[in-house]
């Protein structure tokens, strides 16, 4: 009986303990897709991988899919530049090491959009940009205004 | 004088009576709309840094952190100017602008070049109430140049 009790307040504690906000984020993110570049479009890439800067870019800011073909500029602090250019589900990545803050721009067939701020030290642009803009967030990264 | 240094002790550890806490110092609040708010939002106000609910010093900027969800793409407001001129308030001077300097540890970093930096002159200068100072005036202006965000 004294066991069977032990063991029961070490399962608790296990499941108790472990649990960061950052685990919880990742446990949050919902699987899109196969693994690959491609997968989890709009999530914060950086809770699983060790990239640089990543992100998801859409055509408008209500659009539910990301857009390809877009080219993403970051220069960073020492003026060295990044490009990368957005895959079949809008997602990006760069493995280089930007040193914050990174200024970033986008652009696509004659249309630019830079960010109006810099990025000091989240490298997952989907921490900041998530898909309702609100109080604390900016709302997806988007290239047209047009509604 | 056994009573007489129970009371010296008493009087001593008692603290300021309730309603006699230290006050919010006074700081320009037009000053600070005018010269500080451009800096903080560039260099410190974004939602990667200070604009974040949970940071014990919460800056709002028009790019950054808003007080609600319907402020998201306008125009900062008077009473998120205010709250940043009241967290700036709440505390130490020295803490500010150490940690800007990176003299302190500083998860952002050093923000400015040193204490010539003008982006530091201008803070500092608004800090200690000398933001009408000609120095620090003009330090101002350069700093204005420097942080300018573009237009939406």
């Amino acid at each position: 009986m004294k066991a069977a009790a032990c063991f029961a307040c070490a399962c608790v504690l296990i499941a108790c303990i472990g649990q960061t906000p950052e685990d919880q984020e990742r446990d949050a993110v919902v699987s899109i897709g196969p693994h690959g570049p491609e997968h989890n479009p709009g999530s914060p890439c950086l809770l699983c991988h060790d990239f640089g800067l990543a992100g998801t870019i859409y055509r408008r800011a209500a659009d539910e899919n990301g857009v390809a073909g877009v080219t993403v500029t970051m220069t960073d602090a020492t003026g060295r530049v990044f490009t990368e250019v957005s895959n079949a589900t809008g997602n990006f990545y760069t493995n280089d090491a930007p040193t914050y803050p990174v200024h970033v721009e986008i652009s696509m067939g004659g249309v630019k959009q830079p960010m109006r701020n810099v990025v000091h030290q989240w490298g997952s642009c989907a921490e900041c940009h998530r898909p309702d803009a609100g109080a604390s967030s900016a709302g997806r990264i988007f290239l047209e205004k047009t509604p | 004088m056994r009573r007489a240094l129970v009371a010296i002790v008493l009087v001593a550890c008692s603290g300021p009576s309730p309603g006699t806490t230290n006050a919010p110092r006074a700081l320009d609040q037009a000053a600070y709309d005018r010269d500080v708010q451009p800096i903080v939002e560039a260099r410190c106000a974004t939602l990667d840094c200070h604009g974040h609910f949970d940071r014990p010093l919460r800056l709002y900027a028009e790019t950054g952190l808003r007080r609600s969800d319907e402020l998201r793409g306008l125009p900062i407001t008077a009473q998120e100017l205010a709250d940043n001129v009241a967290a700036a308030a709440a505390i130490d001077d020295s803490l500010i602008l150490d940690k800007a300097l990176g003299a302190m540890k500083h998860t952002g970093g050093a923000l400015f070049t040193g204490t010539d930096d003008p982006q530091y002159v201008c803070v500092r200068g608004w800090l200690v109430g000398a933001s009408a100072d000609a120095a620090v005036a003009s330090a101002c202006a350069i700093a204005a140049t420097q942080v300018a965000l573009p237009p939406p």
